[in-house]
């Protein structure tokens, strides 16, 4: 696992060099999506297909879930995409509807348990020997224990703290577009955000894994 | 480089300067750009979060469906035609309605009133068959109905019985025989 980590500030300093490009090109797609222009949508929802996917399968950890709340998500922002006033806050904007149709998988899940004893929706991958020679084998076994870790520190943090925490490391927004998406003030983010962060450092088994990534 | 252990950051400092450096008092901010531990350790954990989010990329699956966007947003041309070939679509579906309305209407109508478009011969035919069935029932004219008070409600079968009495058939002696008694 030595593979190369992207520093976040480097990251975020990355983004506002190289952003300045690609957010023009953003904006005017935005802008041509608003005008009725199929073809700059379906060019955004390439560009952004996989982030809402991923965004999705974090907070729900079901593939085929996953896929139906991004097919979803677009279809909700391709009929609203005229009501955007500022073209450049369109990933914000995009991660908003994502998280409310989010909210509404869980409100769902929640009234479905009350009717169903066993609604354990939280899939495992397809299953993998342990013992055997599969190429597979090892990177199955890594990626059963990072979800495991990664939940039992998640359960750790308050709701807030969990989204805020989310959103910041792993879905790459900043502090300003988690405020837009949540539609929070900067500073309410960053509290949760500290408070996040405070209780992951005191994670040995996670922050062991992770350290074992770096090196 | 600031060796002074004292002025070095706190966990919670690291922490405050991960979330935001410009959060951390002057005094913080400037020590940190000095200072190699504190920056190597704020440094340490911001790679730890950051490999965090790309272990998460990396574990996540691929999304296997392609999006399905609706069907093209008709462009004002387009919606002037298709709006035109509505407005003809209804104006064809009400015509029809109409046609299915009055054509049920005639139908109804020619079975209501069949009997006044039928051949006058037809008609014809079905007053004899009338008169011939009154004559079956009784073959007298009127007039002679008339005359022999056969309609006069008056005339029951107590006043037949008078006019017409019924011919006794029994014999005296069978008739004494029957109660038991003779003459002698």
């Amino acid at each position: 696992m030595g593979e190369e980590i992207r520093h976040p500030k480097m990251a975020s300093t990355e983004d506002t060099n190289t952003t300045s490009g690609t957010s023009t090109q953003l904006v005017s797609l935005v802008n041509q999506a608003k005008d009725g222009n199929r073809s700059a949508f379906a060019q955004l929802v390439d560009r952004f297909h996989a982030d809402v996917f991923r965004m999705v399968y974090y907070r729900i950890r079901s593939r085929a879930d996953a896929e139906d709340i991004a097919q979803d998500v677009f279809l909700k922002a391709y009929q609203k995409i005229s009501s955007i006033n500022d073209a450049a806050r369109f990933r914000g904007w995009l991660f908003s509807i994502t998280l409310n149709r989010i909210r509404d998988y869980h409100r769902k899940k929640r009234f479905r348990s009350l009717f169903k004893v066993d609604d354990e929706n939280i899939e495992s991958h397809p299953p993998v020997e342990t013992g055997s020679d599969q190429p597979e084998a090892l990177d199955h076994i890594l990626r059963e224990d990072f979800w495991r870790q990664i939940g039992l520190i998640l359960n750790k943090l308050s709701k807030m703290e969990r989204e805020v925490f989310l959103l910041r490391f792993f879905d790459h927004l900043n502090i300003n577009e988690i405020a837009g998406t949540l539609k929070k003030n900067e500073s309410t983010v960053k509290t949760h955000l500290y408070r996040a962060l405070a209780k992951f450092k005191k994670e040995p088994g996670i922050r062991q894994l992770l350290k074992e990534a770096i090196q | 480089m600031n060796l002074d252990n004292e002025h070095h950051l706190d966990e919670q400092q690291l922490i405050q300067a991960v979330v935001d450096e410009n959060d951390l008092p002057g005094a913080m901010q400037a020590h940190l750009v000095t200072c190699h531990q504190c920056r190597t350790s704020k440094e340490s954990f911001e790679q730890e979060l950051a490999s965090l989010g790309q272990m998460a990329e990396r574990y996540a699956p691929k999304p296997e469906k392609r999006i399905a966007l609706p069907v093209h947003e008709a462009t004002s041309t387009l919606r002037t035609f298709l709006n035109w070939r509505n407005t003809i679509g209804a104006a064809a579906a009400v015509a029809a309605v109409l046609i299915v309305f009055w054509g049920t209407t005639i139908v109804r109508n020619l079975t209501e009133y069949g009997a006044d478009s039928v051949p006058s011969g037809l008609m014809d035919a079905k007053q004899l068959m009338t008169e011939v069935n009154m004559l079956v029932d009784n073959a007298l004219p009127p007039l002679y109905l008339e005359i022999s008070a056969e309609n006069n409600p008056d005339y029951d079968k107590e006043f037949y019985q008078f006019l017409i009495p019924q011919i006794e058939t029994e014999t005296l002696s069978s008739y004494r025989w029957k109660r038991g008694t003779s003459s002698c």
